[in-house]
């Protein structure tokens, strides 16, 4: 398996109180080039669970094993670097730097994970916001572009590095119904072609029911503890 | 992609703002490093004027009224040294020379003194040249042949033949009172020296005499000026350069301990003045200082200011693999880049700001302002250049610290 998560948990301490259980799974494991749906309602835990895997966040117990390394068992800065190399991450919105353009948006992410030479980056960069729609838009800053626009931008810099893995925050949610389409087919045709796993979390149901396989948080919580 | 780059990126993003901080921190820079410049230029330039005029004899009164007189051509003269007292000095045998000083008329506001050719021998140092060079003619040689200063012979346009009519006084009055019958005529023009003197006509003691002689007969019968007539034979001061230093010491007291007449080293007048002046330039000085906190204020809070973007920014660049280090490294480079541009436009405006302060000056009293430089001075530049930095440590600490997650999902 690409990823194992076994017994994890993650709590919040309290002012003067138990610590804040936010998430707690029992087991959840996906396999390379798999494409899953995470769905529940707000404040189950899904995007704490995308942190965790991203190792933005730490857990409080149990362990994630992606990519046959064991997150809890790496320093920061190499997690910063394993993140930048195999993981692509798709936010719900805002999820582009404000003061570059699309192409440097794509380059910067490369700038920290990819072992491309400088000029190859480049063509790549330009190669990925080809597929995405926006060759024309190389140039324009988020501010000139749409929020559907902004977010191809963010799935080109998602794959820029070749990851194995792109966990994707409810992508398509601020975006109305034909453009999320769009982007949700861009999103899943793209990491299908690139061999990338996807995790995408929605609240969305039928979009969900689009994807190869769904989970929902409380079947990965039930019989946690 | 360099870190530099990017920090630059997210500077021209908060465009105005930027612009902004970069102008407060440069004009904070450029206003106390003016002030800075031009007091110390100023102190060089006034010393530099005094160096040839050596120990300065006069009757009693304020020294600075003295100094005043024959180093700056300002201020009403004292009385008049007695002819006798001059002469008895001047044959003094410690007295190498004794330059005589002698003001009491003007053309057009500018000062007409008397003297003699000795004091075109004048030297700041002793191995220095002497410190009034001619640029054009001769000196004068008769009574009524005048030499003027630079700065005369540049507003009067008078050129070396023409013929000009003093009038009395040491300052131009509405209606002026000519000496008709005697006018000089201008037989040399001196070099610039860049201070006061440039505004002086130096003319020989004689024609000083025959002028104010005549002034009497012309004015006896009338009204008398017996008071102001009193002492005409006689010189307002004598520059004294002594055989000795020793020499030098003795007439100090000697003279300062009679009763006729003071004698004064300029050079401890005028730094007596500038103890005066000296609380005005502190207090200049602290405002300078004023605005340049506040210009420091002013990045914290510009970089404060945008740490609600920057949260997400650092967010999205820790999502996206950029380490902390890389994070806090782009923060702190935006703040080094701003101090940079800062200091940089400061600098070169405070410069700008000296140099035309100091030319309004040599125009307005003819003294040299000197625009220097002194290390201390980059020390200051450098340390505005660090606080401003440092300033900029807080929010990079503060992206350091950023717990990106919270800002990721933030709508
Ligand atoms: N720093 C924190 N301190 C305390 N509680 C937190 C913190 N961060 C998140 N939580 C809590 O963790 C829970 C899970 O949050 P999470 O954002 O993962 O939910 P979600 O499933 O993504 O919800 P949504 O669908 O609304 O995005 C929430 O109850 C939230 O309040
Ligand atoms: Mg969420």
């Amino acid at each position: 398996m690409m990823l194992e998560i076994d017994r994890l948990v993650k709590s919040y301490s309290q002012q003067g109180g138990e610590p804040l259980r936010v998430l707690s799974i029992r087991r959840f494991a996906m396999a390379a080039g798999e494409r899953t749906a995470l769905t529940g309602p707000s404040g189950s835990g899904k995007s704490t669970l995308l942190h965790l895997i991203a190792g933005i966040l730490r857990s409080t117990e149990g362990t994630i094993r992606l990519l046959g390394k064991t997150l809890e068992d790496t320093g920061e800065a190499e997690l910063d670097r394993f993140r930048a190399a195999h993981i692509g991450y798709v936010f719900q919105s805002f999820n582009l730097l404000p003061g570059f353009t699309a192409l440097e948006n794509v380059l910067v992410a490369m700038r920290f994970g990819s072992n491309l030479s400088r000029s190859d980056r480049k063509g790549r960069a330009i190669e990925l916001l080809n597929k995405v729609g926006l060759g024309n838009r190389l140039h324009h800053r988020p501010s000139q572009l749409s929020q559907g626009e902004q977010q191809r931008v963010s799935i080109a810099r998602a794959l820029a590095n070749r990851p194995s893995l792109v966990l994707a925050d409810e992508p398509t949610a601020s975006l109305d119904l034909a453009n999320a389409m769009r982007v949700f087919e861009l999103l899943t045709n793209a990491c299908e072609e690139a061999g990338a796993a996807l995790l995408l979390c929605t609240h969305d149901l039928e979009l969900a029911g689009r994807m190869e396989r769904q989970v929902q948080m409380r079947e990965l919580s039930e019989g946690g503890d | 992609m360099s870190l530099g780059y990017m920090a630059w990126r997210n500077l021209l993003n908060r465009r105005i703002q930027t612009l902004i901080t970069i102008g407060v921190v440069a004009v904070g820079l450029a206003v106390t490093l003016a002030i800075l410049i031009l007091s110390s230029g100023i102190k060089q330039g006034i010393v530099r004027a005094s160096e040839p005029f050596g120990m300065i004899v006069g009757s009693k009164g304020s020294a600075n009224q003295l100094v005043f007189n024959t180093i700056f051509l300002m201020d009403s003269p004292l009385g008049n040294l007695e002819q006798a007292y001059y002469d008895r000095l001047s044959e003094d045998p410690r007295v190498a020379q004794a330059v005589p000083f002698a003001l009491g008329d003007n053309y057009k506001g500018f000062r007409i003194v008397g003297t003699d050719p000795s004091f075109f021998e004048l030297r700041g140092r002793p191995a220095d040249p002497p410190y009034f060079r001619l640029s054009e003619g001769k000196l004068f040689g008769q009574a009524f042949e005048a030499v003027l200063g630079a700065d005369v012979a540049q507003e009067t346009g008078l050129k070396i033949g023409d013929r000009f009519a003093s009038a009395h006084g040491v300052v131009a009055a509405a209606e002026p009172e000519e000496h008709l019958d005697h006018s000089y005529t201008v037989v040399g023009i001196l070099r610039s020296v860049s201070a006061p003197s440039d505004k002086g006509i130096f003319v020989s003691m004689d024609s000083y005499w025959v002028s104010h002689e005549h002034h009497d007969e012309a004015e006896a019968g009338g009204i008398g000026h017996e008071e102001e007539d009193e002492g005409i034979r006689g010189v307002t001061a004598a520059m004294v350069k002594p055989n000795s230093y020793i020499d030098l010491m003795k007439l100090y007291q000697e003279i300062n301990q009679g009763k006729d007449a003071q004698a004064v080293f300029p050079g401890q007048t005028i730094a007596k003045i500038f103890d005066m002046m000296g609380s005005g330039e502190a207090v200049l000085r602290d405002i300078g200082y004023v605005v340049l906190g506040m210009a420091g204020f002013t990045v914290a809070l510009s970089l404060y200011g945008s740490s609600i973007e920057r949260r997400r920014t650092v967010a999205i660049l820790r999502a996206i693999g950029a380490g902390r280090r890389a994070v806090m490294a782009i923060v702190l480079l935006e703040s080094v880049l701003i101090m940079i541009l800062g200091c940089a436009i400061g600098v070169a405006g405070g410069y700008a700001l000296a140099g035309v302060l100091a030319g309004y000056m040599s125009q307005q009293v003819s003294i040299a302002v000197p625009v220097g430089f002194d290390r201390e001075w980059l020390i200051f530049i450098g340390m505005v250049g660090l606080v401003g930095t440092a300033a900029g440590l807080f929010p990079a600490l503060g992206a350091y610290r950023t717990e990106s997650a919270r800002y990721l999902n933030a709508s």
